[in-house]
């Protein structure tokens, strides 16, 4: 017996899918992914309408959702992240229904829910043997983990594979098990692993990036957060991977060694965890390709689902026992509530992706960014879209201070003994005005063209269209 | 006086400027391309506008691509731009 079948329409036909149904893909492969344009491609040539797009992520590649918006194949979005094209087209109010927009954690738990019922999965591996034992660690377009794709494995009505290499049952070393696949397709290209580390994932060359990851680093030791065994995310862009290795070199001094480093992971993670600064690595994905190499040949370093990495409503998840986890923000307001969604004018740039997640569960949550990026506030008074919520924020680190929020009255007085000012975050967004002068109000368009919820599937805030 | 000038860079933080003299008129006249419009476009046409008449610049097209400079900067650029405007020479600055 054998899953795999001649092509992509044939799954397509064989999973009967219809006008109105729910798809699902995850995004481990990022800007390099082509599983989702294809799938897309062969749906509108057989003539699909109305269907529910559920993607872990949007990337610029996938610029051609935007015709199949047009077309009114594509009628709903559910998604983490967006960005390029796809979320300028929605910014502009191109799609009627508001996009739903999830966290990692939120996605994997609402998948469970009969209503949200994905009923086919496609889901991109870059080795599969013919019964669906798949993963992402080998093969020619290898992307690491698998974290995302699990819950679509797990709980959509029917499951199919799509690789590019196909090897002899079984896969010994699979991610994702035969027992919830239907259907195996052989494509020539599920994608390029080289554009994985595209976007948000590269270490930053900015002089003030890397002040304020000092200072992180800093506060992080300040706070006594630098103790044995201590676990760690760092997010992706900006500042927070430089900390790091700032981190490391405080760890160092201090003969500290952490336990373990969760969430999405990088060259610069493993190489900490190879230097024995940490033990453990929990990865639920692959920044670049350093960070999948060493998913496949060290066994410290183990994938993750997303339900383990940022589930609310699992018995419990990773993010609960992180010690402190480091993040960015397009926006802070003076109550601590973060956007990473829109810009400042609103439009749609990103998503929550594990932000939200990650900064309920952990001990400590710093946001680090610039007090202003390139003229525009970040600290506000208000965020234009709360995506993380201020009651989950701890500290905030910009180049020209320190703010910490006023519910933390401890770990105000724990820096301030260890000689770090802190400012009350109304004196930052204030200095910001003062340097950048004050921004004129955008007024936005009545369409609604996203509601963001919170990771417990509860509402958060909308998104307007732009004008 | 020169037909035209410039200053600034093209680059993130900072504003390009161009001047070019227009026959007939005293107007100012601002082609801005910012990637802070919404927020700040208004505030810098203003300040470009102030500062060329703080140098007695007046009957020019003022064409400026701005990156998200800080006030003082389009400031700075306007007044450098206007200044290489005034100077002696044959050639354009």
């Amino acid at each position: 017996m054998s899953k795999v079948v001649k092509n992509l329409r044939e799954a397509i036909q064989l999973c009967k899918l219809e006008d109105g149904m729910r798809i699902s893909f995850h995004h481990a492969l990022r800007g390099g992914d082509l599983v989702m344009n294809q799938v897309l491609a062969e749906l509108d040539t057989l003539g699909m309408r109305d269907l529910t797009l559920c993607a872990s992520a949007i990337f610029p590649v996938h610029e051609p959702l935007v015709e199949h918006i047009k077309s009114g194949l594509i009628a709903r979005i559910e998604t983490d992240y967006m960005s390029g094209p796809v979320a300028a087209a929605i910014s502009a109010g191109l799609l009627q229904q508001p996009v739903v927009f999830q966290s990692h954690g939120g996605r994997a738990d609402r998948m469970r829910l009969p209503e949200y019922q994905v009923d086919v999965a496609f889901i991109a591996a870059s080795q599969s043997d013919c019964m669906g034992n798949c993963s992402g660690r080998n093969g020619k377009s290898a992307f690491g983990s698998m974290g995302y794709a699990f819950s679509d494995a797990a709980y959509a009505k029917q499951v199919v594979v799509v690789t590019d290499e196909l090897v002899e049952y079984p896969l010994a070393d699979f991610s994702i098990d035969e027992t919830c696949v239907d259907y195996v397709v052989v494509v020539d290209q599920i994608g390029d692993p080289s554009l994985i580390a595209t976007g948000t994932t590269k270490m930053t060359r900015d002089p003030i990036q890397h002040q304020i990851a000092r200072t992180a680093a800093e506060v992080i030791e300040a706070s006594g957060l630098l103790r044995d065994g201590f676990s760690f995310q760092t997010g992706a862009g900006g500042a927070t991977l430089a900390t790091a290795q700032y981190l490391a070199e405080r760890m160092k001094k201090a003969g500290v060694q952490g336990g373990c480093c969760v969430g999405g992971m990088t060259g610069y993670l493993t190489n900490l965890l190879e230097q024995g600064y940490f033990k453990t690595l929990l990865d639920v994905q692959c920044f670049d390709l350093a960070a999948v190499e060493s998913l496949r040949n060290d066994p410290r370093h183990r994938e993750i689902t997303a339900t383990h990495y940022a589930s609310a409503a699992a018995k419990s998840s990773a993010v609960n026992q992180l010690d402190v986890v480091m993040l960015g923000a397009t926006q802070i307001d003076t109550a601590f509530n973060i956007n990473v969604h829109t810009d400042s004018t609103g439009r749609i740039i990103g998503g929550s992706g594990g932000h939200c997640d990650a900064a309920a569960g952990a001990r400590t949550t710093i946001i680090l960014a610039p007090l202003i990026r390139h003229r525009v506030p970040i600290v506000v008074d208000k965020v234009v879209c709360k995506s993380t919520p201020g009651q989950t924020v701890d500290i905030v680190v910009t180049q020209y201070g320190i703010a910490v929020n006023p519910q933390r009255q401890e770990l105000i007085a724990r820096l301030n003994d260890a000689g770090i000012q802190t400012v009350p975050i109304d004196e930052l967004k204030r200095l910001a005005v003062r340097i950048a002068g004050e921004p004129d109000p955008v007024p936005h368009g009545t369409q609604i063209v996203a509601n963001v919820l919170y990771r417990d599937g509860s509402h958060s805030d909308q998104i307007f269209a732009c004008k | 006086m020169r037909e035209r000038s410039c200053a600034g860079l093209q680059k993130n933080d900072d504003i390009y400027i161009e001047l070019a003299r227009m026959e007939d008129t005293d107007e100012i006249e601002i082609v801005l391309c910012s990637k802070v419009q919404q927020l700040y476009g208004r505030q810098i046409c203003a300040t470009l506008k102030e500062a060329l008449l703080a140098q007695g610049i007046t009957g020019v097209r003022v064409t400026a691509d701005d990156r998200g400079a800080l006030d003082f900067v389009v400031r700075a650029r306007a007044e450098t731009a206007a200044m290489r405007m005034k100077e002696e020479g044959e050639k354009d600055a």
